[in-house]
């Protein structure tokens, strides 16, 4: 499945279409970060496992298995898994079992998370992709359902980010330094939980306001519709600054 | 290896209070000023550039993390929350450039958040650094206070004298990058600043006598220190001319000048040691073999200078509101 969306992605950089190029080419990177980061580490990290699921020791190690621990009942892509860690049909997989129960992460937020990110994934891929056919039967702007669908897509890349760094961080306990320092060792030794709650809070509280307002914003951004020079972005737009689009725009008048 | 590295962090930590130190002022000014169009100038002065000059600070940061891990670990667990809050400050004046744009009703949030978030950012920084003047407890590499250990009346006086600083370096800025009546305002302002911060710095230094801190000594046993405010005072009188002839560059590159000679006082006093009396920066150093590695990565460093220089060259002259999109 994911080496397929990487050589879709491959062809599809060739084609070169600006918005779904973005998607594809981020979808792209992560992938091969995988395969690379898989290839460098010696012993697996646990967080590949968690994510993909690996609850037992296999050889040619399957992809997409649909439920953690019941291996038999399964759906899966086989040799893949594999392929993407390693580049070899028949790397082993270490299972979660090869590690005693204090060293392993909790299972199900990075299960779930990681998925979540995946589907958030494909479905910007699938929209991204399916806005390019359309525009080059240059009917873009008259698919209503596209519009919607591309509406209430606003939050995904949101919500794939916040998934990722889900999976990475819980996948990665109980270690801060994998192998070396266990998170319960970091700890800074005076501080007190009264400490570490108000930071807590201070950052929730930054994060809830900044992303209410946020959310707010884009939403009347996209309430304003797509104006009539949508293809011809301004030249200080920019992917870092989703904002920067349409500042200029009649639509939405400051 | 470990002077190259302690240079390399040197300067980034130079180049960020020199290049964020003006964008923060700025943001402490906008709160001074009522009057939208003298704002939106002055928006504009830092808008394209604000976002490079921050990176200084995680550079500088990730210098610290690799190179000086001792040192890292124990100035981020002395300063909790100090870094907590300047995080959370830098965060709120950048999403407010983002922000701001955009809102309509709202827009006195992010004016808020632009102004106590610059304030916020500048004041803990120069807190953090008082801090360190004052000298943090460490046993055996080891920070022994508690979460508050960084406050005090000194630590929050040099927090003062910062945001004082940085609101003058802002309103060098200003005069350098604006025209008409933002950079007459900031004329206005310069001189005002100017006698705020030789008060507190005047006032610290006697609180520092008074306290009897350690650092005092530093000064008596290494003379040629008093050739730095000679540099600094030449520096000043700098200023002022440049602001009564009104020569719009002079003033700016006058405060450089004078924050240059204020860091290298720090530098100078504290050296050899980076956590003064407690951590050199030789046994702050990571081993030969991570700092010999890390060399590589110093290419991104080259980069970034590169990078700076050419978005300052881009930017370069006085700011025209028509282009911009803030």
């Amino acid at each position: 499945m994911k080496i397929w969306s990487v050589v879709a992605s491959l062809f599809h950089l060739q084609r070169r279409s600006p918005p779904s190029k973005l998607c594809s080419s981020q979808f792209l990177i992560k992938c091969v970060t995988t395969s690379h980061v898989g290839r460098l580490q010696a012993l697996e990290s646990t967080t590949r496992l968690m994510r993909t699921g690996y609850w037992l020791t296999d050889s040619s190690a399957p992809l997409l298995k649909r439920d953690f621990r019941d291996v038999a009942h399964a759906i899966s892509v086989p040799v893949l898994g594999s392929l993407i860690a390693s580049m070899t049909v028949d790397s082993k997989e270490v299972g979660l079992t090869d590690f005693p129960r204090s060293e392993r992460p909790p299972i199900v937020i990075p299960f779930f998370a990681f998925r979540v990110m995946v589907g958030c994934g494909l479905l910007m891929l699938l929209v991204a992709w399916g806005g390019t056919l359309l525009s080059l039967k240059e009917r873009l702007l008259l698919q209503c359902a596209l519009l919607w669908t591309v509406f209430l897509c606003f939050p995904l890349p949101f919500i794939a980010t916040l998934t990722g760094w889900f999976t990475a961080e819980v996948g990665r306990q109980p270690w801060t330094v994998y192998g070396l320092l266990r998170t319960a060792d970091a700890l800074t030794p005076f501080l007190t939980p009264r400490a570490a709650a108000g930071s807590l809070l201070v950052f929730c509280t930054t994060c809830v306001f900044i992303f209410a307002f946020g959310t707010f914003y884009i939403y009347r951004l996209l309430k304003g519709g797509p104006a009539e020079d949508l293809l011809h972005t301004p030249p200080a737009a920019s992917p870092n600054r989703p904002l920067s689009v349409a500042a200029d725009l009649p639509s939405t008048a400051k | 290896m470990i002077l190259y590295w302690s240079l390399i962090l040197a300067l980034s930590m130079l180049l960020y209070v020199l290049l964020d130190g003006f964008d923060l002022g700025v943001g402490m000014l906008f709160g001074l000023s009522r009057d939208e169009t003298r704002r939106r100038h002055m928006l504009a002065a830092v808008s394209p550039l604000w976002d490079g000059n921050e990176t200084w600070l995680i550079v500088a940061a990730v210098v610290l993390w690799g190179a000086f891990s001792q040192a890292y670990s124990l100035l981020v667990s002395a300063f909790y929350v100090p870094v907590i809050l300047m995080l959370a400050g830098l965060i709120f004046r950048g999403v407010a450039f983002e922000f701001r744009g955009r809102a309509r009703r709202t827009r006195a949030i992010w004016n808020v958040g632009f102004v106590v978030g610059s304030v916020v950012a500048a004041f803990m920084q120069g807190a953090m650094v008082g801090a360190l003047a004052k000298g943090l407890p460490v046993v055996n590499g080891r920070f022994t206070g508690d979460v508050m250990t960084w406050y005090s009346s000194f630590s929050a006086l040099c927090g003062v004298a910062l945001c004082a600083g940085y609101a003058l370096l802002g309103a060098s800025w200003v005069v350098k990058k604006c025209e008409a009546d933002a950079r007459d305002a900031a004329y206005r302002a310069i001189a005002p600043l100017l006698l705020v911060v030789l008060v507190l710095l005047i006032v610290l230094f006697f609180h520092a006598l008074h306290e009897n801190l350690a650092i005092m000594h530093r000064w008596l046993d290494r003379p040629y220190l008093f050739l730095v405010p000679l540099i600094a005072l030449c520096a000043i009188a700098g200023t002022l001319t440049g602001v009564r002839r009104r020569r719009d560059n002079q003033p700016f590159l006058m405060i450089v000048l004078l924050f240059i000679c204020a860091y290298a006082m720090l530098a100078i006093s504290f050296w050899p040691y980076m956590i003064p009396f407690s951590l050199t920066v030789a046994a702050a150093a990571s081993p030969h073999s991570v700092l010999a590695f890390m060399f590589w990565g110093e290419g991104l460093f080259v980069l970034m200078l590169i990078y700076t220089v050419y978005s300052y060259h881009v930017f370069r002259g006085k700011v025209d509101l028509t282009s911009g999109h803030y």
